[in-house]
């Protein structure tokens, strides 16, 4: 779906909360007069568990588009393993290839990436532009911050990833 | 300069034997709160849970003191206080939530020994560990010749890099390598600053390396953590002579101020992990 010149995705979990809800709305309106007379709100509120979710990705998506210039100007390119807690808040670019992806489905997509001098986690807060898979060689901009808030090992707060190549197994990588 | 003129201090408590203490004290409550049972004793039981709560805590430091760190341990501690200050009014539902509890905290000590890895291990007599403090041990003798500013230079260029700050680290260190002229110290030290320089100047302005690029030579190699490998790229067109000269040159930086700067020490120790991670590639 597109609004504006964002492309909006909505999670597989948010399209099944609403299913869910729907369905035991369905089953609930059927037996109860009570919930019958209420449908008027229920309706809306059940869509709003859509939009909300589709109203959050938007906004993060242009926010991300907003940014992305800014890093590709200041973003350094540098090896993963010479990422650590003293360049926490740093802008950075790394180039390698994807070993994992986790919490797609959240719409909280987390990626391993990996160079020849080590692997990374690169969080995002919305789903990438492109859809990115295991073994994809990727540039990743983003900012390094700590897996926790304030702990953890450093991470990439991921702004863009985009493939750079065409897919590739990990041994050339490695 | 020696590594142990730092004031030492054993520790008392190692991570491994803090490890026996969340089985210990979660099925060690567990038991009590079973004999209590069994004997009749008419007492609240809830005050056995004390152990599970000790447990959690026990379990959720093992989580804060390594590198990598478990969320779900580092908050058990939150759990156990919420499941034991609820009261229950049957004593088996407390034991049963308490022998639960006990297993939970084993399953993910076992998860956090093996999917977190080890424990930072800090030796409290102010030495490092591991390959960098051998490296460090060994380069020694190398680095008593060096001149403290320069040595102190080493640690601000060596520092600057490790924080991502490329612009700093040319200026540092071109000053670190006016420092070591006619120093007598091993021109080894002065290539170092020179490849940083060089390395940072590359990465400040996102340039791809040339050809040519600084190197030691092997002349310096008894003093690197890594031989030189040469100047030659492979199929895929990557020269592993670029990275290993940066390598090398920052873990000799690094040597050179942890023994010739001992006032830089406590910045150093703060990128301690970094420069671990460098040496054991």
């Amino acid at each position: 779906m597109k609004i504006g010149n964002v492309e909006v995705k909505v999670s597989i979990l948010s399209i099944g909360v609403f299913v869910v809800f729907t369905i035991f709305l369905l089953v609930a309106s059927v037996y109860s007069a009570e919930v019958r007379s209420q449908l008027i709100w229920l309706i809306p509120g059940l869509f709003m568990l859509l939009v909300i979710p589709i109203a959050l990705n938007y906004m993060s998506r242009r926010e991300y588009a907003d940014i992305t210039p800014a890093y590709e100007a200041e973003a350094k390119t540098v090896r993963v393993k010479l990422i650590n807690e003293n360049m926490i808040g740093k802008p950075v670019r790394i180039e390698g290839v994807v070993e994992k992806v986790r919490f797609r489905f959240l719409n909280r997509p987390q990626f391993i990436v990996a160079d020849r001098s080590g692997e990374i986690s690169c969080k995002m807060f919305t789903n990438p532009i492109e859809d990115i898979h295991e073994h994809d060689v990727v540039e990743v901009l983003g900012m390094v911050i700590h897996r926790y808030v304030a702990v953890g090992d450093p991470v990439i707060n991921c702004v863009s990833i985009k493939k750079i190549e065409r897919k590739s197994g990990p041994e050339k990588e490695r | 300069m020696s590594q142990t003129d730092i004031p030492t201090k054993k520790a008392a408590v190692t991570p491994a034997s803090l490890e026996w203490a969340v089985p210990v004290f979660s099925f060690g409550g567990a038991a009590v709160a079973i004999l209590i049972w069994m004997s009749g004793i008419v007492i609240d039981l809830r005050f056995t849970a004390v152990g599970c709560v000790i447990a959690s805590v026990v379990l959720a430091y093992l989580a804060w003191i390594r590198p990598k760190k478990d969320i779900v341990a580092l908050t058990t501690p939150i759990y156990a206080i919420i499941f034991f200050a609820v009261p229950l009014d049957d004593a088996v539902a407390t034991l049963v939530l308490e022998l639960l509890y006990a297993v939970s905290l084993s399953i993910l000590l076992v998860r956090l020994k093996s999917r977190f890895g080890a424990a930072a291990v800090i030796p409290q007599d102010g030495t490092l560990s591991g390959p960098l403090g051998d490296y460090v041990e060994k380069i020694l003798p190398a680095c008593t010749s060096l001149p403290p500013a320069a040595a102190h230079k080493a640690a601000v260029t060596f520092m600057r890099y490790a924080a991502g700050e490329y612009g700093d680290v040319q200026d540092e260190a071109r000053e670190g390598r006016i420092l070591l002229d006619g120093s007598g110290s091993a021109p080894a030290f002065s290539t170092a600053f020179e490849i940083l320089a060089e390395q940072a100047e590359i990465t400040e302005k996102s340039r791809p390396h040339t050809e040519w690029y600084k190197q030691f030579t092997s002349a310096d190699e008894a003093l690197l953590a890594r031989p030189v490998p040469p100047r030659k790229k492979n199929d895929e067109g990557f020269d592993a002579g670029f990275d290993a000269a940066l390598d090398n040159a920052l873990l000799l930086l690094y040597a050179a101020a942890w023994n010739a700067s001992s006032a830089d020490r406590p910045h150093l120790r703060t990128a301690e992990t970094f420069a671990a991670k460098v040496i054991e590639g």
